[in-house]
């Protein structure tokens, strides 16, 4: 086979692993951010947690919150609701900085896979 | 939290497949990542017998708290298996009493999993402080994020959605209660069933049952009686592709098949991902030194052996 061929296969090799090496981490950084509360499911991310800080700023204690399938909740305690999405948010997103820099690092499948 | 919790495991062997094995392997990995986790083996005298043989008494109380036995004539079920694209084989699928699991379970709150279910992240742990009764995941991807078999989406093409029976959690209340019976009355009437729903009858699945179930009791809709585990989804090896390196305890390599040129792979690294393993002899092929580590691990954590 032509070396350039070659190389482009393998290139081509790297970046569909590469790809999908990345999917995993934002699904598992996914899974990590979701957060049950309540008996609604809510996404801890930068929209929800500021949503609920200035309900708070606004000097509410409670409030009705729709979830990611638009069911209303009550949250009684805004300020605990708030806390569990911050703990999710900063959980999930130290742990996607740390998987996506050791794969960013790694410039070849057997890199990629730590063989 | 005063009330008893632990993850249930159901397995008979066959002839084919050693099911005692694979629920050593998801019993050792339930009690390494679940928090102050039980877990009961549900099983039949025979499997007992087998594990008497093959396992010493501090390995099956290092992966088992509870082992309840019980007589049972399997009806016949074989499932076509595969190992890879290239090879496949026939094996009994006792999956008939999964059902049964709400009178067995010894637990207040249980989460029953299949034998083939390898939990690699306290995911589920939310589940026992919480109120929920009753849940399923209601969606699943495949390693490569290709999305399940049309007959693993809907019923039919037309028909109501797939749950996955893989893990339920549930406990004792009426509404779980009536979700087993009704479970019960579906295996029972199957042949009416799968007429009405238009599902093929050969092979008896629960995920079916437990789809027909959640359907009744929604009042025949998609409402949200069952939870659906935060709205994410099982993570699927394909009975095509292959597990090929475990290379530590919560670190494992697969090769994809590519399921429209079956000849082509992605290789995909999981790390503490909660894994469904079809390919149960890529499992089982790996099985000796995964319970190696894991009993290894489990001594650690309860503080009989130092970590090397």
């Amino acid at each position: 086979m032509d070396e350039r061929l070659e190389k482009a296969l393998e290139f081509a090799n790297y970046r569909t692993t590469l790809g999908n090496q990345k999917r995993q981490i934002r699904s598992r950084m996914n899974v990590i951010q979701t957060v049950h509360y309540e008996k609604g499911t809510f996404m801890a991310d930068s929209h929800t947690i500021g949503f609920v800080n200035a309900l708070i700023q606004h000097g509410k204690k409670s409030s009705v919150i729709l979830d990611i399938k638009d069911t209303p909740i009550l949250i009684e305690d805004l300020e605990d609701f708030c806390r569990e999405l911050l703990e999710a948010y900063q959980a999930a997103t130290n742990e996607y900085k740390t998987q996506i820099e050791k794969i960013n690092r790694a410039r070849s499948v057997k890199k990629l896979m730590d063989w | 939290m005063s009330s008893k919790q632990g993850v249930a495991i159901i397995a008979y062997n066959n002839s084919q497949l050693d099911y005692l094995q694979f629920a050593s392997i998801a019993a050792g990995y339930a009690k390494l990542n679940m928090k102050n986790i039980e877990v009961a083996l549900i099983t039949d005298t025979g499997t007992v017998s087998w594990m008497e043989q093959s396992m010493t008494e501090d390995m099956q109380s290092l992966f088992f708290d509870y082992v309840i036995a019980h007589e049972i004539d399997h009806d016949p079920n074989p499932r076509k298996h595969y190992d890879s694209p290239w090879t496949e084989f026939a094996a009994q699928f006792s999956n008939k009493n999964k059902n049964d699991i709400f009178n067995l379970t010894p637990f207040d709150k249980t989460l029953l999993i299949d034998s083939d279910y390898i939990i690699q992240n306290n995911f589920y742990n939310y589940l026992f402080e919480s109120d929920v009764s009753l849940g399923m995941h209601r969606t699943a991807r495949y390693l490569d994020f290709t999305p399940p078999y049309l007959n693993e989406q809907q019923l039919n093409e037309a028909g109501i959605h797939h749950w996955w029976s893989t893990a339920v959690y549930f406990d004792k209340s009426d509404e779980s209660k009536i979700f087993f019976d009704m479970w019960a009355h579906v295996k029972e009437n199957w042949e009416y069933y799968h007429l009405l729903y238009q599902f093929p009858p050969a092979l008896f699945r629960t995920d079916f049952c437990v789809s027909i179930a959640a359907h009744m009791l929604n009042g025949f809709n998609s409402n949200n009686l069952v939870h659906d585990f935060k709205n994410i989804p099982l993570v699927n090896m394909d009975q095509k592709d292959d597990l090929i390196r475990v290379k530590n305890i919560n670190d494992w390599t697969f090769l994809a098949h590519n399921r429209q040129e079956q000849w082509k792979n992605l290789l995909v690294r999981t790390e503490n991902e909660n894994l469904h393993i079809m390919n149960k002899r890529a499992l089982a092929r790996h099985a000796p030194g995964i319970l190696k580590e894991l009993a290894h691990s489990l001594k650690v954590l309860n503080g009989d052996e130092e970590y090397e």
